[in-house]
């Protein structure tokens, strides 16, 4: 996986995993290659498209986010592949 | 054919047999629109070679038609010969199941882009293909409008509205169905390809020649060129070699040479053509209201709140499954089989030898064996199909994923672990909810670890007898022991389920992407149609196979029948009987006779047990006991406990009425003390600890974990094998349990002996 290190939760390498509950975001890319990147584009997160982070698990992980209309959860781990600019607060 | 609602058949009929396939991203409605399809008269069976289900059935309203539900998928690129089975389907590549004539896609309303992602994939596979958009209700309350003409016209296809749920919309699908099968055309692709991707496209053809018969179907090609280390892929350069991978690795090179690299092409293409077209035919409120399903959600998956709503709902699954079913469970075996058995034996209906125990022990104690799960997994099922169709599975796989990372597998698994602490059986079969089969395969085999009912008996046993009553660190001793056995099979899923997911099941375990459906009230008949599936076919599938292995372990017990012991047995109840009518003719008082028929009574009943143990001594199983004692015998058990273990292969509980028999118990060895008593009492008949103890402390709970380890179940096997589609599985999980339960058992009998 390339460049989802992770890292301050600003600046231009922000990934939908440092979002926080309630926070709103445009996918910017979804990087690396593999199963995982292939599944997240399939199910709607491509380039362009907005996500709201709805909510985490209990455990902080995984988290839920809407996307294109409907409830999607996944991993922390793997949220670090989709890049994101901050669009703002509330629902999407 | 029963008419179910009044379908159109005004249409002239399908001439010949002809299949239309259901296909569909999961939470959209497909199998309500299935079952109103077929009238509920789906038949469920397996794929061969995968753990796919295969559910097909009569279209109600039109003659000849064969609906085929395909599993739930939200993509055809393949990433396992599981998923693989929808894409062979569609192209006619299986050779259990015809090419469909057609193709529904089930598409949510309120959900539309996602959904069409797939119905675009499917739009290429050379099938006419009918648009049913279902849940049309759900969209109109979140405010979605819906051109469904514009929709149609945009897609090329005929667009159905449904609201499936309701029943509304199904006679015009039903309608649409057969229009498509009569003069139905294959749609236009949705989304169009770049020239160069066609190019390469098309020069795989002679590169995959052999690959089963004629070319390569077009779709197949595509996705062996755009999915990456996909099935498709995997499959061809397994049948044709390194030569297949060298050229489709070229053709992507080339590909992103000239700047359509194939990775997250697909996507970008296929949602770029979606939202071109749901821009022009839905449209939606600005700010999405807020529905029913986020409000119950921010109740159910509340970091405090939801919790609590989980366990608390787990713990009525789980009571359920282990309270509830047992009073049934103990009807069956009691009163209806228990009944049987002692109406039989009772008088000897069937002439009391070996036809009759055969009947008794072998027969309808393995039906029973068989039937006494029936219960759990019926009301097992019932709470499952309630949870997955309400929509709450998923958020209780949200919740538990964190903790069942741990061990390498998914929030999907926690349902089966728990289910599991009632049996095993119930367990494994509801891991088919667990969408990864690398997941599915180590909670199958990582599920029977878990101290289900059927080990109960065994604790009991061993504890009563060789445990003190006490505290230790306050608390009772004994409890502490049993809760102890409980936990161990807990904390050995973690390095088991680990080490598994790290070699035999090593590799990508798809990503835990995970829709979180919209909340809804399940249907009752759905409940029950899913309750009488999981029932049947446990009954039929698995329930043969444990009646056989019940009928085998029995002959092994009762031959070679030694003729001698009947007759020893003979002398001492005729014996018996003529001491009694001396002592009758001589006794003064009543109660002198009341004595001496007691006396008599527990003579005979002494030497019919010590028969009883003497025909098991003398059986094949008796010397296969003797033959596998040095096996035990670090542990400290002579070959009684060897004969008992061997017994016990149907059925862990068993070993309890085994060990009884063997050591001359009479009675009923499960309610008796005497049984513990005996095993204080055993002492090794040869040997060099001749006239010693069998059990101490430490042998005792050597026997103990070793029923918690191992895998003494041919239930539990039967069904691994239904689920898993090969017996390689079943085999390796009793040969790494049995491994697990001998060092256990070992380890224990070791430890304990250099503490006390």
């Amino acid at each position: 996986m390339t460049g989802a290190a992770g890292g301050p939760a600003a600046g231009p390498a922000l990934t939908l995993a440092e979002l926080r509950k309630g926070e709103r975001a445009r996918i910017e890319a979804v990087e690396g290659a593999g199963a995982l990147v292939q599944r997240l584009l399939e199910m709607g997160l491509t380039a362009g498209t907005q996500v709201a982070v709805v909510r985490f698990a209990p455990l902080g992980d995984p988290m839920e986010v809407r996307v294109r209309g409907y409830l999607l959860s996944l991993r922390v781990a793997d949220a670090r592949s989709v890049r994101v600019t901050r669009i703002g607060q509330g629902p999407a | 054919m029963t008419a179910h609602e009044s379908a159109p058949v005004a249409t002239p009929p399908v001439t010949g047999l002809r299949t239309v396939a259901l296909l569909g991203n999961p939470n959209t409605g497909k199998t309500t629109i299935f079952n109103a399809l077929t009238g509920f008269r789906g038949r469920v069976a397996n794929y061969p070679g995968v753990t796919v289900e295969k559910k097909t059935g009569p279209l109600t309203g039109v003659e000849g038609v064969s609906v085929l539900d395909l599993p739930g998928t939200y993509s055809l690129a393949a990433r396992s010969p599981d998923e693989m089975v929808a894409v062979d389907v569609l192209l006619g590549r299986r050779p259990d199941t015809p090419r469909p004539d057609a193709v529904v896609v089930v598409v949510d309303a309120s959900n539309l882009e996602r959904n069409l992602y797939l119905a675009s994939q499917v739009f290429e596979a050379g099938l006419p293909v009918v648009l049913a958009l279902n849940m049309t209700d759900v969209a109109r309350a979140r405010g979605h409008e819906i051109d469904v003409a514009a929709l149609s016209a945009g897609l090329g296809v005929p667009v159905v509205p449904l609201a499936a749920n309701r029943g509304e919309g199904v006679p015009a699908l039903v309608a649409a169905i057969g229009a498509a099968l009569r003069e139905g055309l294959p749609p236009r692709p949705l989304a169009a390809f770049p020239s160069a991707f066609e190019a390469e496209v098309a020069a795989l053809v002679p590169v995959l020649r052999g690959l089963g018969t004629g070319d390569v179907p077009e779709v197949e090609r595509r996705r062996i060129l755009l999915d990456v280390g996909g099935a498709a892929e995997a499959r061809a350069v397994a049948a044709l070699g390194p030569p297949v991978a060298a050229a489709v690795a070229a053709a992507r090179a080339r590909l992103a040479a000239a700047g359509v690299a194939v990775e997250g092409l697909e996507a970008t293409l296929r949602y770029g053509a979606i939202g071109a077209l749901t821009e022009r035919a839905v449209r939606r409120p600005e700010v999405a209201p807020v529905t029913l399903t986020d409000r119950i959600d921010a109740v159910l998956t509340h970091r405090v709140v939801g919790s609590i709503a989980f366990l608390a709902l787990m713990t009525l699954v789980f009571l359920s499954i282990f309270s509830w079913a047992e009073p049934l469970m103990g009807f069956l075996e009691k009163e209806v089989f228990g009944r049987l058995q002692a109406f039989i034996e009772d008088g000897h209906k069937l002439g009391g030898g070996a036809f009759e125990n055969l009947v008794v022990t072998g027969i309808l104690g393995g039906v029973g064996g068989v039937l006494v799960f029936l219960p759990q997994i019926v009301i097992l099922f019932g709470f499952l199909a309630i949870l997955e169709d309400s929509g709450y599975m998923a958020r209780a796989a949200f919740l538990m994923d964190r903790l069942l990372r741990w061990c390498g597998l998914s929030g999907r698994s926690f349902i089966p672990m728990l289910s599991s602490f009632a049996c095993a059986v119930p367990g494994i079969m509801a891991a088919r909810t667990i969408e990864s089969r690398r997941d599915r395969i180590a909670t199958i085999l990582t599920a029977p670890l878990m101290s289900c009912s059927a080990r109960i008996p065994v604790y009991l046993l061993i504890v009563g007898a060789f445990v003190p009553p006490g505290r230790l660190l306050g608390i009772d001793q004994r409890a502490l022991l049993f809760a102890g056995m409980y936990l161990l099979g807990i904390v050995l899923v973690v390095p088991v389920a680990w080490i598994l997911k790290r070699t035999l099941l090593r590799g990508e375990s798809p990503p835990f992407l995970m829709e979180l459906p919209p909340y809804q009230m399940p249907k009752v008949r759905a409940v029950a149609q899913r309750m009488r599936s999981a029932g049947t076919a446990f009954v039929v599938r698995a329930g043969t196979l444990i009646l056989a292995t019940s009928v085998i372990v029995w002959a092994l017990s009762w031959f070679p029948r030694d003729a001698e012991v009947g007759r020893a047995r003979d002398a001492v109840v005729a014996e018996a009987g003529a001491s009694l009518e001396r002592a009758l003719a001589a006794a003064p008082t009543d109660e002198a006779r009341d004595a001496a028929r007691t006396a008599a009574a527990a003579a005979v009943e002494e030497a019919e047990a010590h028969a009883a143990g003497e025909f098991m001594r003398r059986s094949a199983l008796g010397r296969m006991g003797r033959a596998v004692e040095p096996v035990f015998e670090p542990i400290g058990w002579d070959w009684k406990v060897a004969v008992a273990v061997i017994a016990s292969f149907p059925a862990r509980e068993v070993v309890v009425g085994t060990l009884g028999v063997l050591y001359d118990v009479s009675g009923d060895p499960e309610e008796s003390t005497t049984l513990r008593d005996r095993l204080k009492a055993a002492r090794w008949e040869d040997g060099p600890r001749r006239g010693q103890p069998v059990f101490d402390l430490g042998s005792a709970l050597a026997l103990m974990v070793f029923f918690a380890l191992c895998l003494q179940c041919v239930s539990t096997l039967a069904v691994m094998r239904k689920e898993t589609g090969t017996w390689g599985w079943p085999v390796f999980a009793f040969v790494y349990m049995t491994t697990l339960a001998y060092l256990g058992a070992w380890l224990t009998a070791v430890v304990t002996r250099a503490l006390s």
